[in-house]
């Protein structure tokens, strides 16, 4: 019975002694990502990168759903937590860029330190395959323009880059249509079923349905990848985006809370490099129909100025949102 | 191609040792992750991700599968022996579990679990299988203006699952309603009842609900029951060959249940807590002896567990057709597949005939799985609990603390959990029920989110309420059933309108 | 002393119904700018739910007043205790032991981010077994070590989920 005891108490103290000696070397536990939305094609994209940082790593890196807030209680929940390198915060462009653009969110992304960026995904508007009101993007505009509020369209919530993309377009046009707000999966059901008119979708939305829909235009001002939407751009026809480069699509950069110690970050950011680089997890998030980002560009030193250009680009788009609120409003009393 | 070459593609797919043994592991696993309090079979899906990935695309499959089949059972279990549901879908098989398991039946209430599981199971297979073009077809229907009068039935079932006291159910439903709206509205970016929290600008999180309510609250109860250092002496663990008939023998409860589970499986966004309620409300209703339900027999937990098992089969219906997944767990199977390569919708039908097979064949194999496994560990669980109360109650609470603290690594999910057990403990000692609040909680959402896109989309024209056939079929259905429910248990129901002894 | 609980329940129901149709109509709908075609404010779902509220904890407090207060856990409870532990002085003790390893679980639950798991298990489950009438010191010391111990493998080897580390350990 003492033995036993004695035993137990010498083996918890070597437990508690392991991990004091074991902290010289970063990582010695498993990390932890935190994505900011809830299961869906995006989660998988970044468990891809989650198992190819685990690779370059040598620990488990689980990639953690926390939805809420557009993305914030992802971030806050970040902040929250450690500055050791075992938390990193998958910084999608809406929690990013977005919230505190909008007031959301106290933060801004100067609060976090940079790793590298993962994949953007362009988004598409979409009709119906057999929709026989319009053939292309001028002509749905002009049909926009002649019977105003009539068209419904879906492109989730106010605040995120898939509504501000739509509604930046369709202010610079001078057009005005009702927007019902889906948060998941009863969307694309919708609108297969016709419940309305036209769609922002992403390309794991696009994949699935391809043959029921019709690409009206993809929302982007550079030409899609080789798995992502065809489509003709909007500048095709003249259009005006009002969004150039990132600033127009989905994307997302692993971050950690910026003081977070310099040595730490730099062992996360070669095996993130490594891990980005690989060509088969490159290959993987393009069958997803996302467009991984090269880890030369998208380094940690392109991190603020991309930022602040998307910022800046940004800042006007989100004026649309209050502008085609109001219209709709004016037209409905 | 029809049902029958879907599966003898499948066959020479999938119908191999190791899949066969990676399938009973899954249904193992997912029983276990389910039995422990807060754990459910999404995190299980979630953490075994990276781990399947390594292997073949319909091996990984069938591991998950069997692990949401027997996740969507597992937490049966502790909803039967501790009164505390492994995850919020296994809420109803409190009502007549736990008083089965006072009764001293504990074996005979988890076998019952178990086989009106697989059998549910099993008919949503079948449903799944058969009938998937059809119920495909009746989702796509299924407009927000049909799910809000959908929702608006799961409201009537509030009131009968208010066990004994009307009034006060029906108040924890409104407050379930309410607590439904906490957070973020989506349609106009305003935030609701939060106070500043950021953690609850994502509303009250389901699963601490839960445990806070049913787990924290009656462990307070479990230590004024006493007999806190007595040997627990539980006698006979192994399940009676009964169970195996006893869901056959209530076929209309079975069919009728596992039919519910599957219908609302089948439609994307609506889930099995409220696929188990509502079965369970049914069988109430629909029973010659309805002031039975609530005593322990066994009509409650058939109905509870076969339905929240069909709903497993029905949710693929739509994942698998549409890309549409019908739960969140779904959508994580769904995103999966699409990592092996496989693309969920009309094309995966045609290009991979074998695939399809195989998950079909998984997902009927993972739940005779589930039943072998399930009653030869029977007496596992039921041993597991052998420990004095003193010992096993404080064990209890860490593994609902861990739980809780698991849902999304945050302690403020511990924090909601503490805070509802002390709110809970009162309601219930006044007389409030627990079940109708979850129920509502998780339909608030769906009546409130509907309404509004319904009319958005018509253009603020309330009439669609009406000139839509299936809406306004159904809304008639709820004000039939809701008098009909209501009008013959008049005298019963003055009794049990404010409940307690005074009527 | 026990009617009063159950009265003060009902009245606190019915409080909590007026706050929730005084803050949806002071808090939630100013904030509604503008109401987008077709779609309500956000406040009209919580003000409808406050009214019913009201209404119903109203005949809720109506009925508490009148009559006796539900004791049918209570009695349950009651019933379900061995003859040595049934008097009134037992069923209190029961009843303020069941208070204390309530707030050992708060504490446990607050302490756990800072301890660190393993520590604060650690006490809160010798503590609690202790609370509970346990005074098997093996048990008390190595009984909990151990199982800690099994749920942090459990938990963090093979599930691979996080648990807290604190700030000492």
């Amino acid at each position: 019975m003492k033995r036993l005891l004695a035993i137990l108490t010498l083996a918890s103290l070597a437990l508690c002694a392991g991990p004091a000696l074991a902290a010289q070397k970063f990582p010695t536990r498993p990390v932890q990502v935190l994505f900011p939305f809830g299961p869906s094609v995006t989660y998988s994209v970044s468990q891809v990168a989650g198992e190819a940082l685990s690779q370059e790593l040598g620990q488990p890196v689980s990639v953690t759903s926390t939805p809420g807030a557009g993305g914030v209680k992802a971030a806050l929940t970040v902040m929250n937590k450690a500055a050791d390198g075992y938390t990193i915060f998958d910084g999608y462009v809406a929690p990013l860029v977005l919230a505190p653009l909008s007031g959301n969110a106290k933060y801004s992304h100067k609060d976090f330190k940079p790793l590298y960026a993962v994949a953007s995904n362009a988004f598409a508007l979409v009709c119906h395959k057999d929709e026989t009101r319009w053939d292309d993007l001028p002509g749905f505009l002009k049909y926009m323009k002649e019977n105003p509020g009539k068209i419904v369209y879906s492109s989730g919530q106010d605040f995120t880059l898939r509504n501000l993309v739509i509604v930046a377009m369709l202010k610079n046009e001078g057009v005005v249509g009702r927007k019902v707000t889906y948060q998941d999966a009863t969307e694309m059901k919708d609108f297969l079923a016709k419940e309305f008119d036209v769609m922002v979708c992403n390309s794991g939305q696009y994949k699935t349905n391809k043959d029921s829909m019709r690409v009206l235009a993809v929302l982007s001002d550079q030409p899609s990848p080789e798995d992502g939407i065809p489509g003709p751009l909007p500048k095709d026809y003249g259009i005006s985006l009002g969004l150039s480069g990132l600033a127009a699509v989905g994307w997302n950069w692993w971050v950690v809370r910026s003081d977070t110690p310099d040595d730490v970050v730099q062992v996360l950011r070669e095996a993130m490099y490594r891990g980005m680089s690989n060509p088969e997890t490159r290959k993987k998030i393009e069958f997803m129909g996302f467009s991984p980002l090269s880890p030369d560009t998208y380094s940690p030193e392109s991190y603020d100025r991309i930022c602040s250009d998307i910022t800046d680009q940004l800042t006007d788009a989100v004026g649309a949102i209050e502008w085609m609120n109001e219209q709709v409003a004016r037209l409905g009393m | 191609m029809n049902a029958d070459s879907f599966l003898i593609a499948g066959l020479g797919y999938y119908l191999t040792l190791p899949n066969l043994a990676f399938t009973a592991m899954g249904v193992f696993v997912g029983m276990i992750i389910g039995v422990l309090p807060g754990l459910g079979p999404m995190l299980a899906i979630i953490l075994a991700t990276p781990m399947v990935m390594k292997l073949q695309a319909v091996t990984a499959m069938s591991v998950l599968l069997g692990v949401y089949v027997g996740g969507a059972c597992g937490g049966a279990i502790s909803a039967i022996l501790l009164k505390i549901p492994g995850t919020p879908i296994n809420a109803a098989t409190v009502f007549d579990g736990y008083p089965m398991k006072e009764k001293g039946e504990s074996p005979r209430a988890i076998g019952l679990a178990i086989t009106a599981s697989a059998y549910g199971g099993a008919i949503g297979g079948i449903f799944l299988i058969f009938c998937t073009p059809l119920l495909a077809a009746v989702s796509m229907k299924f407009a927000p203006a049909e799910y809000f009068a959908l929702a608006l039935t799961g409201v009537i079932c509030i009131v009968i699952v208010s066990q004994d006291s009307i009034l006060k159910g029906s108040i924890m439903g409104v407050l379930g309603l309410l607590a439904s709206t906490i957070g973020i509205d989506p349609f106009i970016n305003v935030e609701r009842f939060t106070f500043g929290s950021v953690y609850l600008m994502n509303g009250l999180n389901l699963v601490a609900t839960v445990l806070g309510l049913y787990a924290m609250a009656e462990m307070i109860f479990q230590v004024q029951r006493g007999r806190l250092s007595d040997s627990p002496g539980i006698k006979g663990f192994l399940a009676p060959f009964s169970v195996l008939t006893e869901p056959f023998k209530q076929w209309k409860n079975l069919l009728g249940s596992s039919t519910i589970g599957t219908v609302i499986g089948a439609l994307p966004g609506v889930g099995a807590v409220v696929a188990a309620l509502v079965a369970y409300s049914a069988a109430k209703s629909c029973s010659s002896y309805p002031e039975k339900f609530g005593t322990g027999i066994p009509d409650g937990i058939i109905a509870s567990e076969a339905s929240n098992n069909a709903c497993v089969g029905g949710s693929l219906i739509p994942t698998l057709t549409l890309a549409l997944p019908g739960t969140a767990i779904a959508a994580l199977m769904l995103a999966v597949l699409m990592l092996f390569g496989f693309l969920p919708g009309p094309d995966l039908f045609n290009n991979s005939p074998e695939m399809v097979g195989g998950l079909f064949l998984a997902y009927g194999i993972s739940n005779i799985f589930l039943l072998i496994l399930g009653l030869l560990f029977t007496p596992l669980f039921v041993s597991a609990l052998n420990m004095k109360k003193q010992y096993l109650i404080p064990v209890i609470m860490l593994l609902c603390v861990v739980g809780a603290y698991g849902i999304e690594t945050n302690i403020t999910d511990v924090g909601v959990m503490v805070i509802l057990g002390f709110l809970g403990y009162f309601l219930v000692r006044n007389g409030y029920p627990v079940a109708p609040f979850v129920l509502a909680q998780v339909l608030g959402n769906i009546i409130e989110y509907n309404f509004r896109r319904t009319l958005t989309l018509s253009g603020n024209d309330y009439s669609v309420f009406f000139t839509r056939p299936v809406t306004f079929g159904i809304l008639i259905a709820n004000i039939v059933a809701f008098t009909l429910i209501l009008t013959p248990l008049l005298p019963w129901l003055k009794r049990r309108f404010f409940g307690g002894r005074n009527g | 002393m026990r009617k009063v609980e159950s009265v003060v329940v009902a009245a606190l129901l019915v409080a909590l119904a007026v706050f929730v149709i005084v803050e949806s109509r002071v808090s939630i709908a100013p904030k509604t700018a503008y109401t987008v075609y077709g779609e309500k404010d956000a406040s009209e779902f919580p003000l409808i739910l406050g009214i019913i509220l009201l209404i119903m904890a109203a005949l809720n407090l109506f009925h508490a007043l009148r009559s006796a207060p539900d004791t049918r856990e209570e009695d349950a409870i009651r019933a379900s205790l061995p003859e040595h532990e049934r008097s009134p002085s037992g069923i209190r003790a029961l009843v303020i032991r069941s208070w204390a390893f309530f707030a050992l679980a708060g504490l446990f639950a607050v302490s756990m981010e800072y301890l660190g798991f393993v520590i604060a298990t650690v006490l809160f489950l010798s503590a609690s077994f202790f609370l509970l009438g346990s005074r098997n010191w093996l048990m008390l010391t190595a009984g909990s070590l151990g199982i800690t111990l099994t749920v942090q493998f459990v938990f963090t080897d093979v599930l691979n989920l996080i648990l807290p580390r604190g700030v000492i350990i």
